[in-house]
């Protein structure tokens, strides 16, 4: 597996499992954020999805699309405090960041297939 | 109410499939093929499969490890090896078949569509959504079951 389709796969697919399937409208549904927390700060296998993302990214050239996802991961560390308290706000901000990784890393991907 | 069988290496899928899908279907897991083809001796209306198996124990694959290091990858066992963890699933899902069971299932999985339509050829009823989408993964089970088997 390349390191873009793992990218894709190891951090972008996980991260957001719980953002994506989040019932739209409505506040932020607290029974969800301990499992926002663990897809936003513990990836399948150990360590942090930032993390992860940076070992797979330092075998790539530097592009625009991951200069983009690493600062929405940035964000998502920051917001881990407020995340795990269920902060409403906080959760669907990490939900929308979470998203916006996936669709990056996902566009990574296609274009090394 | 049906069940809906999911095979994974870790908890990711079972855990997503209790939160999302638990309405529509009962939810059954397995972790290696053993375990999924005794699971459905007691049968499942649908399958959700993950790709992967990376973090499975090396007894809990399947597959010929030394046969398909000659026949793709030079005597290269370690590669064998890597290529049947990432390949678990279809494997999984290939044991199902053999054994009788042709209940639709979906990989959470970006398939080239190339790809998807080998799968399908060598599976049948089988289908990919390319996140986890509860919704998707719903409404392709569903159209997979309008199939004839």
């Amino acid at each position: 597996m390349s390191a873009r389709a793992a990218l894709a796969h190891d951090v972008g697919k996980y991260i957001a499992r719980i953002a994506r399937n989040v019932p739209a409208g409505g506040p932020f549904p607290s029974a969800l954020a301990p499992l926002l927390a663990k897809d936003l700060y513990e990836a399948p296998g150990g360590g942090r999805p930032s993390a992860r993302f940076e070992a797979l990214a330092a075998a790539l050239p530097a592009s625009d699309a991951l200069d983009e996802a690493r600062a929405h991961l940035a964000a998502i560390d920051a917001l881990e405090g407020a995340v795990r308290e269920a902060d409403p706000a906080a959760c669907v901000e990490a939900c929308r960041r979470a998203l916006e990784v996936e669709r990056l890393l996902r566009g990574l991907a296609g274009e090394g297939a | 109410m049906s069940r809906l069988l999911v095979v994974e290496d870790g908890g990711e899928y079972e855990e997503f499939a209790r939160l999302f899908l638990a309405e529509r279907w009962e939810i059954v897991a397995a972790h290696s093929a053993d375990e999924a083809l005794a699971l459905m001796r007691d049968g499942a209306e649908a399958m959700l499969i993950d790709l992967r198996f990376e973090r499975a124990p090396k007894e809990d694959l399947i597959g010929d490890v030394k046969g398909m290091a000659d026949k793709l990858f030079a005597g290269d066992e370690a590669r064998a090896a890597r290529w049947l963890k990432e390949q678990q699933g279809t494997l999984i899902l290939g044991a199902l078949r053999e054994a009788g069971h042709h209940q639709p299932a979906v990989f959470v999985h970006d398939f080239p569509p190339r790809r998807l339509s080998n799968l399908r050829k060598l599976y049948g009823r089988v289908g990919a959504v390319r996140a986890f989408d509860a919704a998707a993964i719903v409404r392709t089970l569903e159209g997979l079951a309008e199939e004839p088997v």
